[in-house]
């Protein structure tokens, strides 16, 4: 790796590398070689941080595991892979006292394996020229690594029209690597490239029938030449078998179905029967199986609908494009008024090019809508907001009056279709959704101490808050916060509300151990029902250095994640003010917290901080985070305004320290803030009468938080010529308010739009008056002579 | 009422509701159109420095240069309350007073009181201020005597007549009205007084105006010198024909061809953008073959070579914005190889430039789509596709009808209306765009009118498909455009191409082709374009044409008949090294490769993917173009005080010369003799190998230092900072 370092720091990697998380908990950071041969002995070795001490590998690969001595970092077994392996990706985690790290993918092939000399000899001749190519053998596979602006080049020999399959698993096991694979002939000809190429999620793989027998040259390199720290990839070689298209995408979970495979090396589509969230080749036949999404309502195939292609609400069809050009229309009952959600899912399973154009239509064929075919809703904001934006359209309505019947259609954005342009559709008697998707892979709570998950937010146009909700928890443990405050609108029509973390807090008695949680998230539909949703886990996630990069992201179980209690902490944060705090808007709060060392020779590397959770700098709460190092105890103070909008949101104090040359991340237990209104003031009961001449009282109900004690002034405005009215100044917490008015003789008669208009003043930290005025209620004055 | 109403009940009133004894005046009868505005085109109130403005002056504004009559005439009747006249008293009117300064007028003194102008405007004013009939009173056609100019030596001179033919079939003289320019002033002037000056030997195109037409006359100065005997230098192919047929015309002699030494690093540079190693130089110079037979070897080995494809691509790439800055990281890289694969494969230019504009789908999966993510409004799309592919400059008429050529503003958005559908969203993978046609709404909206626009092609071209038969209008766009009939397409990148070669184009900018900036030689660039038609738009067929001919294989030494002449290729005109080839060839120079960022430790600069790698500035500093537009202005070529300072002073040279690895280090570390290392140094830098003064000198600058590598150094230094190093000659 000659250019590791100059280039890591030319690229400004270093910065993203210094920038990831610190696990709360032990971390894999490393697996080598990421796989192996089914029938063979592997030197594996696992590296990371907290791995030290007694250590229990949990390893799905079939075979067994032995661990050596290490003569170099890292742990050393030794992996057997049974000789009846089928090939795929394995998970394996490593259990410490400390927790359980993140899952690794190892994969098992059915060719012999061989790993790139340059990526593991020092001396090793550079293999980036053609010249320089590094000779293997046909069947094999390569395991190799790309550092930086690397080009890998492997020389193989082939027989005049031989075919073989060049593969390169790289993102498929969690690789930041987006591989492209050039086969080059013997005359120095490119014969074919790939990148990206259909099903296998941003792989790489290309079929070559050779014209002439001679030296081909197979190079691999990253498609942006960036410098990543998960730089591994996997170059297959071989008579391998692959489809590139699946049908159905999906199917509910538990359920076996048999589905299609198609395309790639297939001469004829199979079919083939799963029960699981793969699907592969019956026989061995293949390499890594296709994902096979599981959903959680129930499922038909678009065939099994008839000729009448009518929706049952809440049930998945799984369609597909056949051809180029083709729509596919579907009906669906509605009422008037009704809200529905029409959800599609496609290209972004990595299963299907299809390009989702969703249009909706009434009985009539009037167009009411249409999505794909836009850019989605823009996310301005660009100071905290993690959350994605999901590729495949979605669309929320409400049914017009008088229709009764909508025909929504789908097809291909850039009219294509075939075999790989499956698609899974499901209309939901709903009117708005959201996704919320966790940030984090692993959960280790440690006994006595507190952690946290972050998550992020898709808002399919719900604006109102989602909660995370955690069951399962086992006994000692605490879920805490999970708020995603609604969205508000503010001064930008920047989108802030979407993202937010659940802390977790385990008692010192807490039983250490595992468990299986499940995740939802809650919101409230329009209509005052619930909205729940499973949240999107993932199994593995892996940064990916470079402007605008998205994390690879491989699926987990959707709704679960497992938790493990651990180990008390070498630390805590303690939190010795309120944790649930009910603040006016422009109130100020001053959190107390004490750092307390449970482990010898344990040193704060910074200071403690303060995570703001919904992560949104306008909120205009201030937290002032100069805690020095080495500080035991501090005040972080606090300071809403009157822009804070009123919302419950979570935050979390945060420090980094050091023990036994880890460093560990550690939380504070949830503090909730519920930022409020000072008062609040009813509407005019009403209407509110008057006759010529005479009295009459404007009266309306009034609130006040139990901390806000200043006077409010009412006052009445928009009176009609000839009334008025007096202030009246509120002290107190009464329940209502009354404004005494009279009319003269003159005033005409009518109805009128009046308001009253509250004033009032907030005392600040610094005793000085802050105005603090919320919005005027309005109410009708009905003046009448003989009233 | 609105203002079309108002407009045509004064024009009505005025043309035909005039007082029975001013209608009836046994007088010429005087029209706006034929009368009045070439005198407010002639005395510049409607140039864009005065009332032409975009926003007009003080208050009044006229269309620019006058191309809007019916605008000018309106601006002039109806505001202001019809203030610009007074038809009691008709010399009171504003429209004289204040050109004639008798009341105060910015633009100062337009016409004398009692001039020609002013008696004019007057008598029309009496006459009713009519407008005149378009179809009888506008210009028609202008008739230039002579339809050629030759002028027998420097300083002589020629007039030009100039008679206008209306609609009506009557004619004026006009020749003291017409605008007379030259688009050389170094070759011919034009004077106050409308003649034509011969200032040296060379050629002109003088541009005659009146009235929203034009006419184009060449104008020949020749040399006066005696003696000029026409001496054949043999053709290598058409373009010596057409080359000599003009020389010889002018009274110029060709120079001899060049010398295998000096075209051997010629065609390397133009040909791959980077000069030859010492071996390759030595290798071409010591073949015994005949000049031609070796050279033509060459241009074959050459053209098609990787290098040339990296070359060609980073040409391609610059024209195309490939730049992450607009396309993100992947997206140029995926641009990029589209590009090279299109070079490599010899794609004809033609299907290159359809499958580039009618592209969709993923900027990942189908690259030529990112050419919509840099071009992503239809009228960016609109003036991008003209001006690359067709040379023409539509920019002008966004807002205005063309002032020098035919487009109008209609037709700068029925062009645009063909991209109307192109839409973009976001993909799947990171900063992946998905390019694709929008519905039945898409649409562009011409700001006059705010009406939808229809596409029409800028050309009536008889075969082209209905606009409306076709579900992407852009596929019949682009048929028309790379259409064989289309007058500008092949045109274009013939002349694009040869100014790769030569310096110049044929037509000057490359970009900007039109009637009014006619080509150096005309039969030169119609043969190009026919055989560049002929070939099946082989890009690789045009340029083996070219370097194959001797005129571009000609010396840059000049004889007695050419050494004036830069615009008519009689001798190679010597250029700076592009920035990426100037790198290159400081590697070959020195053996040491720049540190390049974020790409393959063996990339040469002509393989760098865009502007934003580069090796302590160098690249910027030399000229490389930032990709932010597609002009071929973006490159700069000069060398100016700064830039050989750089060299002279900066550390890219001095570190390449002193590298531990470099040539020079590993040729002492090899045991060369000082003689092997002069020439290895002569060689790598000039192509050659030193001439025995050279050689003698050499020697003994190497042993009269504190150490040879030091001194050697001091030699590579002085090598690669002289002009023939430098340039490409």
């Amino acid at each position: 790796m000659p250019k590791f370092g100059r280039n890591l720091l030319a690229c400004g990697c270093l910065g993203a590398l210094l920038a990831m998380p610190v696990a709360a908990g032990p971390r894999l950071t490393s697996v080598s070689p990421p796989g192996g041969q089914r029938g063979s002995a592997v030197r594996l070795v696992l590296d990371g941080s907290g791995l030290a001490g007694k250590i229990r590998v949990h390893s799905a690969v079939p075979g067994s595991l032995a661990e050596l001595t290490a003569n170099s970092s890292g742990r050393h077994f030794l992996l057997e892979i049974a000789p009846d392996a089928v090939p795929g990706a394995y998970p394996i985690t490593v259990e410490t006292d400390g927790g359980r790290t993140n899952a690794w993918l190892f994969s098992v092939s059915t060719f012999p394996e061989v790993s790139e000399l340059e990526s593991v000899e020092d001396r090793a001749p550079r293999n980036d020229t053609r010249d320089g190519a590094e000779a293997i053998g046909i069947p094999a596979v390569v395991n190799g690594t790309l550092t930086g602006a690397d080009r890998d080049r492997y020389r193989v020999r082939l027989a005049a029209g031989q075919s073989v399959t060049f593969e390169v698993e790289a993102r498929r096991l969690g690789s930041a690597v987006d591989p492209v694979l050039a086969v080059i002939d013997p005359d120095g000809r490119l014969v074919t490239r790939a990148d990206d190429s259909p099903g296998i999620r941003g792989d790489a793989r290309v079929r070559v029938e050779s014209a002439k027998a001679g030296e081909y040259v197979l190079e691999v390199h990253d498609a942006r030449f960036s410098e990543q720290r998960l730089n591994f990839y996997r170059l297959v070689a071989g008579p391998l078998e692959y489809a590139e298209a699946v049908f159905p995408l999906g199917w509910q979970a538990g359920e076996p179905v048999e589905v299609e495979l198609a395309g790639g090396t297939l001469p004829e589509p199979e079919r083939v029967a799963t029960a699981g969230d793969t699907v592969r080749l019956p026989d061995g036949r293949g390499g890594l199986p296709i994902p096979f999404l599981r959903g959680n309502h129930p499922e038909t195939l678009e065939q099994a609908l008839g000729r009448a292609r009518r929706l049952t609400p809440s049930t998945v069809v799984n369609g597909r494009i056949e051809r180029a050009g083709e729509v596919d229309s579907y009906l669906l009952d509605v009422q008037p008024g009704e809200q529905w959600m029409v959800e599609t899912q496609a290209g972004v399973l990595g299963t299907s090019q299809l390009y989702t154009l969703l249009t909706v239509s009434d009985q009539a064929g009037t167009k009411l809508g249409s999505a794909g075919d836009q850019p989605p809703e823009e996310l301005l904001s660009n100071i905290s907001v993690r959350a994605e934006t999901f590729g495949d359209p979605a669309l929320a309505l409400t049914v017009p009056d008088g229709v009764t019947g909508l025909r929504i259609d789908v097809q291909d954005l850039l009219e294509r279709g075939g075999p790989g342009y499956g698609y899974r559709i499901v209309a939901h008697r709903q009117p708005a959704d959201f996704i919320v998707r966790l940030d984090d892979t692993q959960l280790n709570i440690p006994a006595g101490g507190a952690t946290s998950l972050a998550f992020t937010m898709d808002r399919r146009g719900y604006e109102g808050p989602v909660r995370i909700v955690a069951e399962n928890l086992p006994p000692g443990v605490t879920a805490e916060g999970g708020n995603i405050p609604a969205e508000f609108g503010g001064m930008t029509t920047q989108r802030q509300s979407l993202s937010g973390r659940v802390m977790f807090s385990a008692t010192e008695e807490a039983v250490l151990g595992h468990a299986a949680l499940k995740l939802h998230a809650v919101g409230e539909a329009s209509d005052g029902s619930a909205i729940r949703r499973p949240v999107l886990t993932s199994a593995v996630v892996t940064p990916v250095a470079g402007t605008g990069q998205r994390p690879v992201r491989i699926p987990g179980p959707d709704g679960r994640i497992d938790g493990n209690v651990v180990a008390p902490p070498p630390a805590t944060i303690e939190v010795l003010s309120g944790r649930s705090l009910r603040l006016i808007q422009g109130q100020n709060h001053d959190i107390r917290w004490t750092f307390s060392t449970h482990a010898p020779g344990t040193q704060a590397v910074d200071a403690v901080s303060l995570v703001n959770a919904p992560g949104v700098a306008n909120l205009r709460i201030l937290g002032s985070v100069k805690v020095k190092p080495g500080d035991k105890q501090g005040l972080l103070e606090m300071n809403t305004t009157m822009g804070t909008p009123a919302m419950l949101f979570d935050i979390v104090l945060r420090g980094r320290v050091r023990h036994e040359g880890v460093t560990h991340e550690i939380f504070s237990r949830a503090i909730t803030v519920d930022v409020v209104q000072g008062y609040e003031i009813g509407a005019p009961n009403g209407p509110v009468t008057a006759a010529p001449g005479g009295e009459f009282e404007i009266t309306g109900s009034f609130s006040r938080q139990p901390d806000f004690d200043s006077e409010v002034m009412l006052e009445a405005a928009n009176l009609p010529a000839g009334t008025s009215c007096d202030a009246l100044t509120v002290s107190g917490s009464p329940a209502t308010y009354s404004l005494a008015c009279r009319a003269s003789t003159s005033v005409e008669s009518g109805d009128y739009l009046v308001e009253v208009v509250p004033k009032s003043v907030l005392a600040g930290r610094d005793k000085e008056a802050v105005p603090y005025n919320i919005a005027p209620v309005e109410g009708v004055l009905s003046v009448h002579s003989g009233g | 009422m609105n203002r079309a109403i108002v407009l045509t009940c004064a024009l009505a009133f005025l043309a035909f509701g005039l007082p029975a004894d001013a209608a009836e005046r046994d007088q010429e009868r005087l029209t706006f159109l034929r009368d009045v505005m070439p005198i407010l085109n002639n005395t510049g109130c409607t140039a864009g420095a005065c009332h032409g403005s975009a926003k007009g002056k003080n208050g009044f504004k006229l269309s620019l240069r006058g191309y809007d009559a019916e605008f000018d005439y309106r601006a002039l009747l109806l505001e202001v309350s019809g203030r610009r006249f007074n038809r009691a008293v008709p010399g009171a009117s504003l429209m004289v007073s204040k050109p004639s300064m008798q009341v105060p007028h910015e633009g100062g003194l337009r016409f004398e009181r009692d001039s020609d102008a002013y008696n004019t405007i007057v008598e029309w004013i009496s006459q009713g201020a009519p407008f005149g009939d378009p179809a009888l009173d506008s210009v028609a056609a202008l008739d230039v005597k002579p339809a050629s100019v030759f002028l027998d030596r420097p300083g002589e001179r020629a007039r030009l007549q100039v008679t206008a033919r209306y609609g009506d079939g009557s004619t004026r003289d006009v020749s003291s009205l017409a605008v007379v320019e030259s688009n050389s002033n170094s070759t011919a002037s034009v004077e106050d007084s409308g003649a034509i000056l011969g200032e040296r030997i060379g050629e002109a195109a003088i541009l005659v105006r009146y009235e929203g037409k034009f006419e184009t006359v060449p104008l020949t100065v020749l040399n006066p010198a005696p003696g000029f005997e026409w001496k054949q230098v043999a053709a290598h192919n058409f373009i010596d024909e057409h080359i000599d047929a003009k020389l010889k015309r002018l009274h110029i002699q060709p120079s001899e061809l060049a010398g295998d030494a000096t075209l051997v690093r010629r065609l390397y540079l133009d040909l791959t953008g980077i000069p030859p190693t010492p071996e390759q130089a030595r290798a071409f110079i010591d073949d015994p073959d005949s000049a031609r037979a070796k050279r033509t070897r060459l241009i074959d080995e050459l053209v098609g070579s990787d290098s040339f494809v990296d070359h060609w691509a980073l040409k391609w790439g610059d024209l195309l914005q490939s730049n992450r800055k607009h396309l993100g990281e992947k997206g140029m890289w995926a641009f990029r190889q589209w590009i090279r694969d299109a070079i490599a494969y010899n794609q004809p230019y033609d299907d290159f430039v359809r499958e580039l504009l009618t592209s969709v789908g993923s900027t990942y999966q189908t690259p030529a789509s990112n050419f919509f993510r840099v071009n992503d409004d239809p009228k960016l799309a609109m003036e991008t596709t003209t001006q690359l592919f067709m040379g023409v400059r539509m920019v002008c008429a966004q807002c205005h009808d063309h002032p020098f050529e035919r487009w109008t503003q209609n037709q700068y958005f029925q062009m645009a209306a063909f991209f109307a559908a192109v839409g973009m969203k976001p993909g799947f993978d990171s900063d992946e765009q998905i390019v694709y046609l929008r519905g039945d709404d898409a649409e562009v909206r011409h700001p006059t009118t705010n009406k939808a626009v229809e596409p029409e092609y800028l050309l009536a071209s008889a075969g082209m498909p209905e606009i409306g038969s076709l579900a992407d209008s852009r596929e019949a766009m682009a048929l028309w455009l790379t259409s064989d009939k289309n007058p500008y397409f092949a045109k274009a990148i013939v002349n694009r191409v040869w100014s790769y070669f030569f310096g110049r184009g044929i037509i000057e900018p490359v970009d900007d082709i039109r009637n009014s900036n006619p080509p150096i030689n005309p039969a030169l660039l119609e043969a190009l374009e026919a055989d560049f038609i002929a070939s099946g738009f082989d890009l690789r067929h045009l340029i083996r044409t070219i370097v194959s001919s001797r005129t571009y294989q000609a010396s840059m030494e000049t004889n007695d008949w050419n050494a004036g002449d830069e615009v008519n290729f009689s001798h190679f005109v010597p250029r700076r090294l592009p920035a990426e080839s100037l790198l290159d060839a400081v590697t070959i120079a020195t053996g040491a490769r720049p540190d390049f960022p974020d790409v393959p430790e063996d990339f040469t600069a002509q393989q760098l993917p865009d502007p934003h790698v580069d090796t302590g500035g160098f690249l910027s500093m030399f000229g490389r173009p930032d990709r932010e537009s597609s002009c071929e202005c973006e490159r700069r070529n000069d060398l100016s005080l700064p830039l050989a300072m750089s060299l002279v002073n900066g550390p890219t040279l001095a570190d390449a010369i002193a590298h531990p690895d470099g040539r020079i280090a590993n040729a002492i570390l090899a045991g060369r003799s000082d003689g092997e290392l002069i020439e290895e140094l002569y060689l790598s830098a000039f192509s050659r190998a030193p001439t025995p003064q050279e050689l003698d000198q050499a020697l003994t600058y190497l042993s009269s230092g504190t150490g040879r590598a030091a001194q050697a150094q001091d030699l590579l230094w002085a090598l690669v900072n002289s002009n023939s190093f430098l340039f490409n000659r």
